[in-house]
């Protein structure tokens, strides 16, 4: 955004910035206070700091929805959020103590998640059905549920593209507040304490199908078109409407909710900073675009007969994808967090090795997960302590003499093994062009590249495989390994020479990546190529058919979640492997002579990131 | 409890709700695997579909849903242990589990009841979630998220129909009759192909393109979550259409008939795609005669087949990560070309 200012100076207009995003985060605890359990919650990007406390504590203020919070750890294991007998108290009390759960505690006031990015799927699926169901489980009386409502507040303080909020939650969530450019000072302002509309007056304001139809828009490019989130935009729009007494939902209002449902930035364009500047030049409480006007809603005006209007709307009021076109030109859409990490993180889930030998607990079970497995011993004991008295009784009736004093009596089927699982590796897949039009020095450069990888994916327990394709067809030159010797002996023996199966190579490389990934590994498909496919895959020399397969192929290739590297390797940068990569969702790189160990570096980049 | 969101009051995705209806029908089916984006209504139809089936009998106070007139040994409230007279008989809501994520073993299958086993040194089964889920559904969100090892037990137990549990002192058998519902995102894990082979039907469901549409689930949503007692209340005579459809669905499929000729037809289209087992043909003509039940005739046709189809086998071929063409059009090719054979 300071960029977007050249006559401005950058440091006001970054001031400007995020004197307005606090302004904008406190208008989302007032959204928030309106709508209570049916905007899901919000979720914070921000990591711990002043910033984040003094708006937490806005929102502990704001109203009785967010009044009183509830602390929980994302750690936490799931017998803390739906509760259940304590095994320890109720030995040592001989009576069964149960503890209350924390989304039952939660009930008419607020869940607040630290960490949440660390926060288990499985966790993350229960508080989402809590929130979708108004009940969670009750230990006291399994099979019937507890009533509870609550907002989520979830702190995000994702780092990189590996962690995320789980999806779960993520879409059940309604609004998104980033703290990045906000500072300490732009924190002095205190929200000003107004009526806030009811529900029902907010729900009784109209929205058109013009801005349906520009928020739908929204939601399909930022959240996949879900309609949970649509709804929520919907919802939003309504709140900031109502708050400024009007029964109907501005342009402004749609935008707004746009911004505080996904975080977006407004957009830097022409016009736009030019409207906005002025705005702030005058001196008065620069809003952004979407005017709201917080202070003025003393009148109750006649909103009761604003009811649902979608049905008789006037054929005029459909939307146009110009108009839609440009309600999203005022958003800067690069800057939504869901763009930034939400997807590409969303493959990772299943990237976890389970039943490893090494790594975090994530569970116990039964059966040892591997021979030689070690138990849990805690877990173990646990299950043997309702048994004491039984047993006793037990060895008592058979006549056979009592264990020694305080010794705990642990049978075979007491045992509890520790499940644990640990990041997956990455396996990097080379798909190399050894045919006749890359030369020969690049095929050698590759091979280069793949041992220096070799290196460092030994240190990482990292695999790294090589698919060569030249003549009719493609062969996997090197199957996954971590073996520097068997690798370094393959590609010795690797020639190069004749047309080029650019489509057979890349369905070869797919196969590879897919099996890889369903081994529990992160796949990396490293494309090495000058782009110039001859071969179609029946091993005919037909450029037409090849070039139809192509755009086939790298469809396929885009569909898939695993990281894509396309390396121009031709002696001078054409369109043909910017346009492959581009088809393929792959990240393009031109690489230039002799450049063996910057390629093994960007690799190794690439697989660092693609850790889940 | 709060009142559900109608299930005839879901807009569009057809059919996700058909294969819903045809399990309720024949619960031998297999479970339906509902796979797609997320905030589709997946949840809010499984929910629904288990609000709208007629009650069940059962006891007051029966923890694994007995018939009044068929006790289960393992249960002490229907034997009337220690009374003379069992408790009345109760009409409850087909059951509707949901099994959270995290679910142990122990919390699906059952296990000792901690409550007894501390404080009075009693050994007594605590019924788990399989015993809940007995004569209704259970349904599993995030499916691909679960353990290996509890989608194992639950799978056995829908396919068998019984929970079988042998620990240290304890042997329990009892009822598991349930529709397994399971819904996922592919995105975020597959399911290995040998469970994706075990559930019945599987519905892709996308999210609603088109505008029309989605403002009207918007709509709905909203008036439902304004007055949910009043929505359900617009909306029960359509509810109760639909539930009639069940009911006498369910009377009707005893007496459904397939002719050879189609059951042939159905051997032949499962041959053409490849499909390795008897699963999904005997699958398909499980669907295909639940489907003429839901439309009240007795014979099944051709065009039964035909539309259970892609339910029946999308999730059973073999996957080739290169044919770019969905499933469903695989399978509408492969019948295509058999109708060509069969009129020729």
């Amino acid at each position: 955004m300071a960029e977007a200012h050249p006559p401005e100076n950058p440091v006001d207009a970054a001031d400007r910035m995020g004197e307005q995003l606090w302004r904008e985060a406190l208008l989302a605890v007032r959204v928030l206070a309106v709508a209570g359990p049916s905007l899901g919650g919000v979720r914070v990007q921000a990591r711990a700091g002043p910033v984040r406390d003094a708006f937490l504590q806005c929102l502990e203020t704001a109203g009785p929805a967010t009044a009183r919070i509830v602390r929980a750890s994302a750690m936490a294991p799931l017998s803390r959020l739906t509760g259940g007998v304590d095994v320890s108290q109720s030995v040592a009390a001989a009576r069964l103590v149960s503890e209350t759960g924390l989304l039952a505690l939660a009930d008419g006031g607020a869940l607040l998640l630290s960490m949440a990015e660390r926060l288990e799927p499985a966790n993350a699926a229960v508080i989402g059905a809590a929130m979708d169901n108004g009940t969670c489980p009750d230990p006291a009386n399994p099979g019937q549920g507890v009533e509870t409502r609550f907002v989520v507040i979830a702190l995000d303080e994702a780092a990189d593209d590996g962690e995320a909020l789980p999806a779960a939650l993520a879409d059940r969530l309604g609004l998104t507040i980033c703290h990045d450019r906000i500072g300490w000072h732009h924190v002095a302002q205190a929200p000003a304490p107004a009526p806030l509309p009811s529900l029902e007056q907010c729900r009784a304001t109209h929205v058109s199908g013009r801005l349906h139809g520009f928020l739908s828009a929204v939601a399909l490019t930022c959240a996949g078109g879900s309609l949970r989130r649509h709804a929520h935009l919907v919802l939003v729009a309504r709140i900031l409407a109502a708050m400024s007494d009007r029964n109907e939902a501005s342009e402004a209002d749609a935008v707004m909710a746009a911004r505080l449902c996904f975080g977006i930035l407004p957009a830097a364009t022409d016009e736009e900073p030019a409207h906005q500047q002025q705005a702030q030049d005058d001196g008065t409480p620069s809003d952004p675009p979407p005017g709201r006007n917080e202070t003025n809603s003393d009148s109750k005006g006649d909103r009761q007969d604003a009811e649902f209007r979608h049905a008789d709307e006037p054929p005029g009021d459909r939307h146009t994808e110009s108009e839609t076109a440009r309600l999203m030109g005022l958003l800067d859409l690069a800057s939504a967090e869901v763009l930034r990490g939400g997807r590409r993180s969303a493959g990772k889930a299943g990237a976890m090795a389970r039943n490893a030998r090494r790594g975090r607990q994530y569970g116990t079970s039964h059966g040892p997960p591997y021979p030689g497995a070690r138990p849990d011993i805690v877990a173990t004991l646990n299950a043997a302590a309702p048994w004491q008295i039984i047993r006793l009784r037990e060895r008592a009736a058979a006549g056979l003499p009592g264990p020694a004093s305080g010794r705990l009596q642990v049978r075979k089927s007491d045992f509890r093994f520790k499940r644990l699982r640990h990041a997956a590796p990455s396996t990097a897949i080379f798909v190399v062009d050894a045919s006749g039009s890359t030369a020969h020095e690049r095929l050698g450069e590759a091979k280069g590249a793949v041992e220096g990888l070799l290196a460092r994916c030994y240190v990482r327990r990292d695999e790294v495989a090589l698919v060569a394709f030249r003549g009719t067809g493609a062969q996997t030159a090197l199957a996954p390994t971590r073996s520097l010797l068997a690798a370094k002996r393959k590609l010795a023996a690797l020639a190069g020479g004749g047309p080029t199966p650019l489509v057979a190579g890349l369905r070869h490389g797919l196969e590879l990546a897919l099996s890889v990934r369903r081994a529990g590994n992160s796949p990396v498909v490293v494309l090495l190529t000058d782009g110039s496919g001859n071969m179609a895959l029946d091993g005919t020399p037909d450029r037409a058919r090849a070039a139809r397969e192509l755009e086939q192929i790298a469809g396929r290739f885009r569909e898939q979640t695993f990281r894509k590297l396309c390396i121009d390797v031709s002696r001078r940068p054409r369109g043909v492997v910017n346009d492959l990569s581009r088809a393929m969702g792959a990240d393009y790189h031109f690489m230039r002579q002799a450049e063996a160990g910057r390629m093994s570096e960007l690799v190794d980049s690439h697989m660092q990131e693609g850790r889940p | 409890m709060p009142s559900v969101f109608p299930f005839s009051a879901i807009v569009a995705q057809e059919e996700m709700k058909t294969a819903l209806l045809m399990a309720a029908v024949d619960p031998a089916l297999g479970g339906v695997l509902v796979f797609g984006d997320r905030g589709t209504g997946k949840s809010t139809a499984v929910r629904a579909l288990a609000e709208l089936l007629p009650k069940i009998e059962t006891r007051d106070g029966c923890r694994f849903n007995c018939r009044p007139e068929m006790p289960q040994t393992a249960c002490e409230t229907c034997r009337c242990e220690g009374h003379a007279k069992p408790p009345r008989i109760v009409k409850i809501r087909a059951p509707m589990v949901d099994l959270p994520l995290g679910a142990t073993e122990d919390r699906v299958c059952g296990a000792l009841d901690l409550e007894k086993a501390l404080i009075a040194g009693i050994k007594r089964f605590e019924p788990g979630l399989l015993a809940a889920a007995n004569r209704g559904f259970l349904y599993i969100d995030e499916v691909n998220l679960l353990e290996d090892h509890v989608v194992d037990l639950l799978l056995d137990a829908a396919a068998s129909g019984v929970n079988i549990v042998e620990r240290e002192g304890l042997s329990i058998r009892h009822d598991a009759r349930f529709v397994l519902v399971g819904s996922g995102n592919p995105e975020e894990g597959d399911l290995r192909p040998q469970m994706l082979d075990r559930f019945g039907l599987s519905v892709d469901v996308k999210t609603i393109s088109d505008l029309d549409q989605r403002i009207e689930v918007i709509r709905r949503r909203d008036s439902y979550e304004a007055d949910p007692e009043g929505f359900s209340g617009r909306w029960s005579k359509r509810e109760a259409g639909v539930r009639n459809r069940v009911v006498s669905a369910r009377k009707l499929l005893p007496r459904v008939e397939t002719a050879d000729a189609v059951l042939r037809r159905m051997s032949e289209l499962c041959m053409a795609l490849g499909i390795d087992g008897m699963r999904g043909e005997l699958t398909l003509m499980r669907a295909a005669r639940a489907a003429t039940a839901l439309e009240g005739r007795t014979e099944v046709r051709w065009e039964d087949a035909v539309e259970a189809a892609p339910m029946v086998l999308r999730h059973r071929l073999r996957r080739d990560p290169l044919d770019d063409t969905a499933s469903t059009v695989r399978i509408e090719r492969a019948v295509a070309a058999m109708n060509g054979a069969g009129h020729g």
